[in-house]
């Protein structure tokens, strides 16, 4: 090694030393991984989210003329076909629209096109019925594909309970020329790569059964190029653990509003609302709900779980679960209007209470945001979470390097 | 309104990310093992935010799940490559900033540490072509191989024995015309 070198090995170290690490870098990071997740999703949160908003717009458009309550096929039909009309002008399609087969509902194809948000930016939007009653309209922002990807996941139809069938889409690179979902069984089913005229990117579809095998609900999207050469593999978990479990397991704990948490197998817990699941816990199933919430690295740091807004919730509530010190929950809307809510006894062994209320007129939390604060009975504060809501975290900076290449 | 949530608001589905299946030990111990290691290479080679740079590649790899842990911390070491190159290039600080790092990572005995002829050396760093300076960054500080230094750069092993050699000879030129 000449003398340069050495001198190169010694300026480099010296330097290195000045680039410290904060202590709170973990925990950062498992935050990032929950958002890109969140964002990757397409944006999932945004889009059930705007599915609740356009629903609603959906009764409004179709059913203002008083429909009979038993022609559920007209105002169905009228309210996609008008939500699909409202969702088109409101984000013009760059090229074509594709229309891909919808499992449960095939007179009613999901429909799939690319737009521009007002700052250029590419959006993915699609259009598709999530229930008999429910339709669903939503954009999401596209951000550049990294070097190493091949496409994204913009969608997954109905998750739980994990129907017969499933349709997911989303977008491709330009280079791929196949796609294919794969189970952890072996099992793989081919999908289609669509470049539809005018397509700024190729849209990719896949249809698969719902009978997964054993264990987590995951699946794999593998993108190959026109060779078959695989480009990419990407793993994606369908659901939380109790996808498959539609049967609660001993009796509810009513919230208010009309929800209900029941205990289903393997540490899950679901709000019940009407008849529909309408909340779902995220812990794993060898974690009681207590233990997830003390989990290091867990986001939010705070011992909370909440449900609050549209898309999350049942309209006009909110509810949750926090640990067994928390007596009182508070929510603080965006323009600091508050509201709180007792926390009740929950399920034996699982080391957590449950709360539930009504939000202040017209909040909407996953939308704006909500700080959340827990009090011990006393009145001691005890813990406070900032929820930032969609349409910021939608608006926030983009990540170092994401806007490259 | 009917909608199924399938998880809370602050994260749901990233939380079942870490299934038994998935071995998140040893994403944590990668981490535990290499992230200062990778802010240190993120400002080594010229980030504003290192930190940041770091944070997010691991971010990715979580995402990616990689298993085989040489194959990770190689994809991790890419990406902070990567987007120090896109941070440098959407800032235009590639020259600016040089070397620097930021104002609030400097420590009391920086000046100290970085002693006089480590300054030179360094502004001659940082003002090599930046292909130059990761390959010797990579290099003389993370004492990688060429094949391990062309998979961070995503470049043939070929190209990082030019750009080493051509960065060091450059670095030679410099310190001379510099005394």
């Amino acid at each position: 090694m000449n003398d340069i070198e050495q001198r190169l090995r010694a300026a480099l170290d010296a330097r290195a030393q000045a680039f410290p690490a904060s202590p709170g870098a973990w925990a950062d990071t498992m935050r990032r991984t929950r958002a890109r997740r969140l964002r990757r999703r397409l944006l999932l949160v945004p889009a059930l989210a705007v599915a609740a908003a356009v629903a609603v717009a959906a009764v409004w458009l179709a059913g203002g003329r008083s429909e009979k309550p038993d022609d559920t096929t007209a105002v169905r039909v009228n309210g996609l076909a008008q939500l699909l009309e409202r969702s088109l002008r409101e984000n013009p399609p760059i090229g074509e629209v594709v229309t891909v087969p919808h499992p449960a509902f095939p007179e009613d194809p999901i429909r799939v096109w690319y737009s521009r948000a007002g700052d250029g930016q590419l959006r993915i939007c699609s259009a598709r019925k999530v229930t008999p009653v429910d339709d669903s309209a939503s954009c999401g922002l596209v951000e550049p594909l990294d070097k190493e990807e091949a496409g994204r996941v913009a969608g997954v139809t109905s998750l739980f309970p994990l129907p017969a069938e499933m349709v997911a889409y989303g977008m491709a690179r330009d280079s791929v020329g196949s796609v294919r979902v794969t189970f952890g069984d072996g099992r793989g089913f081919p999908g289609e790569v669509i470049r539809g005229r005018g397509l700024p990117a190729p849209i990719w579809t896949a249809r698969f059964p719902g009978d997964l095998p054993e264990g987590p609900p995951a699946v794999g999207y593998d993108f190959a190029d026109e060779r078959g050469e695989r480009l990419q593999r990407l793993e994606d978990i369908l659901s939380p653990p109790c996808h498959q479990d539609r049967t609660p397991d001993g009796s509810g704990v009513p919230l208010a509003g009309g929800v209900t948490a029941y205990m289903h197998a393997g540490n899950c817990l679901v709000f019940w609302h009407d008849g529909n699941p309408v909340g779902m816990s995220s812990n794993h199933s060898y974690l009681t709900l207590g233990a997830d919430l003390r989990e290091p690295g867990r986001f939010p740091r705070a011992p909370v779980s909440v449900w609050a807004g549209e898309g999350q919730a049942v309209k006009g509530l909110w509810y949750g679960y926090t640990d067994e010190r928390t007596a009182r929950v508070e929510l603080r809307a965006e323009d600091d209007r508050r509201v709180s809510a007792g926390t009740v006894e929950g399920f034996p062994g699982q080391g957590a209470r449950l709360f539930g209320g009504e939000l202040p007129d017209g909040a909407n939390p996953s939308k704006d945001g909500a700080v959340y604060v827990g009090y011990a009975a006393d009145g001691t504060e005890l813990w406070r979470h900032e929820a930032v809501g969609y349409e910021s975290s939608e608006a926030r900076k983009p990540p170092a390097g994401e806007k490259d290449d | 309104m009917r909608l199924l949530s399938t998880g809370d608001p602050f994260g749901c589905l990233a939380d079942v990310i870490d299934l038994p299946t998935v071995a998140p030990p040893s994403f944590a111990e990668l981490f535990a093992a290499h992230y200062h290691s990778m802010v240190r290479l993120a400002g080594l080679l010229g980030a504003d935010d290192p930190e940041d740079i770091a944070q997010e590649a691991f971010a990715r790899l979580h995402d990616r799940r990689l298993r085989d842990d040489g194959a990770a911390l190689a994809y991790v070491r890419s990406i902070v490559c990567n987007l120090t190159r896109n941070r440098l290039r959407h800032l235009r600080l590639a020259r600016r900033r040089a070397l620097d790092p930021p104002e609030a990572a400097r420590s009391s005995e920086h000046a100290v540490i970085v002693a006089e002829d480590h300054r030179e050396l360094l502004a001659a760093v940082g003002r090599l072509p930046r292909r130059q300076r990761e390959a010797l960054v990579l290099r003389y500080w993370l004492d990688l191989s060429e094949r391990e230094i062309a998979e961070a750069m995503g470049v043939s092993p070929g190209s990082v024995k030019t750009h080493t050699s051509r960065g060091l000879s450059a670095l030679g030129r410099a310190l001379k015309e510099d005394s």
